[in-house]
């Protein structure tokens, strides 16, 4: 998937065409479009044809060109639409949204039109909800199948909670209220004890109730997107793959990378960052990567809206080659062509080339002709980002910040665990931080590639060492995987504390014998874990991940250079020769070269602190 | 005054670019300094919990700031002055929570942005005498708050129905930035780039001659401009930040800065501007050689209202809006003050 956003609500019918084959022959093999709910809606109906809601003339006319499709369905889809694309029925309901424990709306003061969080308990928006995308998927269902345009439909919000802390603000709807109830009947009477009180706790509640209601808000949140998933997938059956997404908000996402991945295989990710603080983007695309089947990048942005922060060329580039570079398959930019409420974009209003339009023309006709996306990454360490302790920081975090979502500060480059108290070994502390970020940085000295993943997905990667950070409240799922591991001899190393206990009933754990446990690893000694006796390497904090193919050829080799020097490409590529690989020697490629430059032509200069840089092996290319 | 349906449409990014430049960047001999430095102080009960430097990360927070005791405006005062920051301002989860109720009790689905934000403000403010939320400097006390309507009225003042408004900056590479601001039915419901205008060359030295040709292309595709301001980007800044005395009537008079259409309430605000400008040089000169309290009597400030008097010519966006928005301006040109 390689494709480009293309807002069709926002082009006259007639325009359509020329845009889609303007981007075609950009390279661009399929669009992606939000389907707002409020341009469809028309007195309780939906309307999918026509001048104002032209849906199925865009398909027929990708369909005629040979293009590919992704709608976006939402019911949010932001798009900086007004509203958000919720219709104003929605936006402007204080009966569907989200309350506060005095039965006041919760807002969401967004330009140009504020609006109400619709609350995802409330059975009514629900219901009207899971009509909108039951009637969508219904009007595309015969553009499915292998010979149809349709590539995916995506659901769930942009930002689930719409910015706002489910657990600073929590929701008192009626719906949500009963919702609790029903919710600490089901729960262990152990979890019931420690976290759930009688009453849907308040703002102001002690922290092992917010972290009840944390688990409580993402539940009802994932109910919520179940209904969406179960509505588009009985209109379009098997015959097109279903997504989700997960906004740019670093580790600490409003729900769950893993329990999103339970759902659904394929998990995108809105990748919106800067290259000066490029943390949050590097262990959201690391977090996307390690934990979904079927990742890829959702969201990359060419151009900016004018309402935020601006991003310039090189963090667009940048944010583009970090998720290759961490292993996100396919791609979305946004956007293809420019569109109102946004600026920039491949090609203009006018459907004209702008200044950047070249660098990304290479850089996908160089990613295809490579057979780039073939190739899988290949990561020698996982580190796991322990959900539990991540609903822990975002309770503390709520504490400190009442209903902004933490979030907002990560995708900032604020790290919100980075406030809290690093000595405190509970949950909302920030102890585990403090050995996470030590990993981390242990792993970049080692120049070993690593992918992060969520210990509540669907399975967890099995590479040669897996780090975990732990505490003597441990959640249980994570401590089985620890015990698995351990007892196949895998190489496994958590700390800063042995787990002793379950994290949610507080019962004790099976003992975790022979788990190595470190307080604060270091990269000497998770070389020495890995067999590698660590020496400060010339190659200071550079990351050289390979990427193969089904047959163990490599397929490419991403650089990403955290270190303080410029490096020479030659020394960054030492002993990673492409055409002897660990598995193959084909004796047909010459070196590495860059994959937006053509033929032959060997990668040369240097590599400079920050720089992501993707290599290919140097091939003759059929013409 | 901004419809739900804005269009925001071929503003360039490297147009967006140079007017954050612009808003954010101001020159080095500004008295306002970077918005985009500032710090925000996260208390718990008003103790200091964590500090952060926007566009930086967390900061670690010094050694004298007592951490049992609430933090004052003075101690953040400190704290903004030893990081050089423009602004701070210190707050937790309690004045969140307030700000989030004031919210809802300004929400209304038919209201636009601003009218949902000024009754904000006052909370904000609200929240400031309860010594809840800090800032550093406490200027924005001395804003005044304006009602809905004062708004509406000065905005219809400045911008008529079925009009236009134009601010064109030129660098040395030629245009820096254009909008084009169009006006329906009491709303703001469109701004559009240079490029909107279907690219018209705009020449480094010779941006004057581009004037008539924005403008009247302006009028065919939108509607007939009522304000333009077109000047070269330092003569700009210069006058916005305040840095140099009279630099207005001084771009005017070399025509660094040309104002086409000059619509009555302009003329008026700027006659005065100039007499404010020369009493504020008087004042300069006088602290100088004075003696000690004549200083004060040259106020610029006080002297633009007894002008107003004696003239007796009102200016109408005062009268709209209900305070002097220079004086506003001028206050806040002397951020570093405090």
């Amino acid at each position: 998937m390689l494709a480009a956003s293309l807002h069709y609500f926002r082009l006259a019918p007639q325009a359509v065409a020329p845009a889609l084959e303007a981007l075609r022959r950009l390279g661009i093999a399929a669009v992606e479009t939000p389907v707002p709910w409020s341009c469809h809606e028309r007195g309780g109906g939906f309307v999918f044809d026509g001048d104002s809601a032209h849906l199925v003339a865009l398909l027929e006319t990708a369909a005629r060109l040979g293009l590919g499709v992704h709608l976006r369905l939402g019911p949010v889809v932001g798009s900086d639409l007004t509203g958000l694309g919720l219709p104003a029925s929605i936006a402007a309901d204080r009966d569907l949204a989200a309350r506060h424990p005095d039965g006041s709306p919760q807002v969401v003061p967004v330009p140009p039109r504020w609006l109400l969080l619709p609350s995802c308990a409330s059975h009514a928006y629900r219901e009207r909800a899971a009509a909108w995308v039951a009637a969508v998927a219904s009007a595309v269902a015969p553009f499915a199948g292998p010979a149809g345009p349709l590539r995916s439909l995506i659901l769930g919000d942009a930002w689930p909670f719409l910015g706002r802390s489910p657990v600073g603000a929590p929701d008192h709807h009626p719906d949500a209220l009963a919702a609790w109830d029903a919710y600490r009947a089901a729960a262990d009477p152990d979890v019931r004890a420690r976290g759930l009180p009688a009453a849907l706790p308040g703002p102001d509640a002690p922290r092992p109730a917010r972290l009840g209601l944390a688990r409580f808000a993402e539940t009802s949140y994932l109910e919520h997107l179940r209904d969406l998933l179960r509505a588009a997938a009985t209109a379009v059956g098997d015959t097109v793959p279903l997504a989700v997404t997960l906004p740019p908000a670093g580790l600490f996402q409003p729900v769950g990378a893993g329990t999103l991945a339970a759902l659904v295989d394929r998990v995108g990710l809105d990748a919106y960052g800067w290259h000066e603080r490029p943390a949050a983007l590097d262990r959201d695309a690391r977090l996307v990567a390690g934990t979904a089947r079927e990742p890829f990048a959702s969201f990359v942005p060419v151009g900016t809206p004018p309402y935020l922060p601006q991003l310039d060329g090189e963090d667009q580039l940048h944010a583009l080659r970090s998720c290759l570079a961490a292993g996100l398959g396919e791609l979305v930019l946004s956007m293809g062509v420019a569109r109102d409420r946004w600026s920039g974009g491949l090609l203009d209003e006018a459907l004209r080339e702008g200044e950047p339009t070249h660098v990304y023309r290479r850089l996908l006709h160089g990613l295809t002709r490579s057979g780039w996306f073939a190739g899988r990454r290949r990561p020698v360490a996982a580190l796991v980002v322990p959900r539990g302790y991540v609903r822990g920081a975002l309770v503390a975090c709520a504490e400190l910040v009442g209903p902004v979502a933490p979030g907002f500060a990560s995708a900032a480059g604020f790290d919100p665990p980075a406030a809290l108290e690093p000595a405190d070994e509970g949950p909302g502390g920030g102890a585990w931080w403090r050995w996470f970020r030590a990993a981390e940085t242990a792993l970049q000295e080692l120049g070993v590639p690593y992918v992060l993943f969520d210990d509540e997905g669907p399975a967890a990667p099995d590479p040669p060492l897996l780090l975990a950070p732990t505490l003597a409240e441990c959640p249980a799922t994570l401590a089985a995987l620890l015990r698995r591991r351990v007892a196949r001899g895998a190489t496994t190393i958590c700390g800063p504390t042995r787990p002793e206990r379950d994290l949610e009933t507080g019962r004790s754990l099976e003992p975790l014998d022979g788990l190595p446990f470190l307080v604060a690893p270091t990269a000497e000694t998770l070389g020495s874990a890995l067999g590698t006796a660590f020496a400060r390497p010339p190659r200071e904090r550079l990351e050289r991940a390979l990427f193969v193919d089904a047959v163990g050829a490599p397929t490419g080799l991403a650089l990403v250079h955290r270190g303080s020097r410029e490096l020479p490409i030659g020394l960054a590529t030492e002993g990673l020769a492409p055409g002897s690989g660990p598995d193959v020697d084909d004796g047909a490629t010459e070196g590495w070269r860059d994959v937006d430059e053509p033929g032959l032509l060997r990668a040369a200069g240097s590599i400079s602190p920050g720089e992501v840089r993707l290599l290919v092996p140097a091939r003759k290319e059929a013409p | 005054m901004i419809a739900a349906g804005l269009r925001f449409e071929r503003v360039r990014p490297a147009e967006l670019a140079a007017l954050a430049r612009f808003a954010a960047e101001p020159p080095p001999e500004s008295r306002i300094g970077d918005v985009r430095h500032g710090l925000v102080l996260v208390t718990r009960a008003g103790v200091p919990v964590a500090l952060a430097a926007v566009r930086r990360s967390f900061v670690p927070l010094p050694a004298w700031l007592p951490r049992d005791t609430a933090v004052d405006v003075t101690a953040l005062g400190r704290l903004r002055h030893e990081h050089r920051a423009t602004w701070a301002v210190a707050g937790g989860a309690a004045v969140l929570h307030r700000l989030d109720v004031a919210l809802s009790r300004a929400f209304d689905p038919s209201a636009d942005l601003l009218a949902c934000l000024l009754p904000l403000a006052h909370e904000v403010r609200a929240a400031r005498v309860a010594g809840e939320l800090l800032f550093s400097p406490a200027l924005l006390d001395e804003v005044p708050i304006p009602a809905v309507g004062q708004v509406r009225s000065a905005f219809d003042l400045l911008l008529p129905d079925d009009r236009t408004a134009l601010v064109y900056a030129f660098g040395p590479q030629g245009l820096s930035f254009g909008l084009i601001a169009e006006k329906r039915r009491g709303e703001l419901v469109r701004v559009a780039g240079h490029d909107a205008l279907g690219g018209i060359a705009v020449r480094r030295a010779q941006w004057k001659a581009a004037v008539p040709r924005i403008l009247q292309e302006t009028a065919q595709r939108f509607a007939p401009p009522a304000v333009g301001v077109f000047g070269d980007e330092a003569a700009l800044r210069r006058i916005v930040f305040g840095t140099e005395p009279a630099a207005l009537p001084r771009a005017l008079a070399t025509r660094d800065v040309i104002l086409d259409p000059l619509p009555s309430w302009l003329g008026v605000l700027l006659g005065l501007d100039t007499a404010a400008k020369a009493a504020g040089t008087a004042r300069s000169l006088l602290r100088r050689f004075g003696p000690a309290g004549l200083v004060d009597r040259f106020d610029p400030v006080r002297l633009t209202g007894e002008l107003q008097k004696r003239l007796g010519a009102e200016n109408p966006l005062s009268r709209a809006l209900g305070f002097d928005p220079l004086a506003v301006l001028a206050r806040l040109q002397r951020w570093q003050d405090g």
